[in-house]
């Protein structure tokens, strides 16, 4: 009687474990995987963004600015890869912190306008661009 | 004598309420403190993880100065 309860409780255990195991593991390994894929586009974002064909939104995002920009295939991909990125991210540290990866991106664009230079272009609630100089504050 | 079914029923029914166990539920306001610790959450997490960003910015600067040197 007792040995049937047991392995109830073991099985119980070890299904837990079969569940959160690979999940808590694979959340670790998903962070250090889109640090490093950030850390490639890193440079060649940070180039497209100084340029002023690259910006970043109030929700968290890279847009492109220029209507040249929007046709070019390069930088199209390149911001596709970023967002991706950083939708995983924000999902990541959203169910991390117990928030909504809509609430992590906002508070990441905040980091993003605090540390740009003044001459990044920065998307506002009413879609138009801004360079940082010319915006007193990141409006959310 | 015809209302004494009424009063001693009209009692009983007085004397069941007031055996009856209150439950008091207390209302608590969530303190604000709770969504900001979410935020200081959220910002620690960030800041650790595009930590590569300063160590990047920084290993492109001493690259640029010691060309001009």
């Amino acid at each position: 009687m007792c040995g049937l309860k047991a392995n109830r409780y073991v099985l119980f255990y070890a299904l837990l474990a079969v569940l959160l195991g690979p999940r808590a593991g694979a959340t670790a390994q998903s962070k250090t995987e889109i640090r490093e894929s950030m850390k490639e586009r890193y440079a060649e974002l940070q180039k497209r963004k100084t340029r002023g064909s690259v910006g970043e939104t109030y929700r968290g995002y890279v847009e492109s600015v220029t209507a040249q920009a929007a046709k070019d295939q390069e930088i199209q991909e390149l911001i596709k890869a970023e967002n991706a990125d950083r939708r995983a991210l924000y999902d990541i540290i959203a169910m991390d912190t117990g928030t909504t990866a809509e609430a992590v991106g906002r508070i990441n664009a905040q980091r993003v306008f605090d540390d740009a230079g003044p001459g990044i272009y920065f998307k506002t609630k009413e879609g138009t661009w801004k360079q940082k100089k010319d915006i007193s504050e990141l409006e959310q | 004598m015809q209302n004494r079914p009424v009063v001693i029923g009209v009692g009983f029914a007085f004397l069941l309420l007031s055996c009856t166990p209150t439950v008091r539920v207390k209302h608590e306001v969530e303190p604000i403190h709770v969504t900001v610790d979410v935020y200081v959450k959220v910002q620690r997490e960030l800041e650790e993880f595009f930590q590569f960003e300063e160590k990047l910015e920084s290993t492109k600067d001493e690259g640029e100065q010691s060309s001009t040197d």
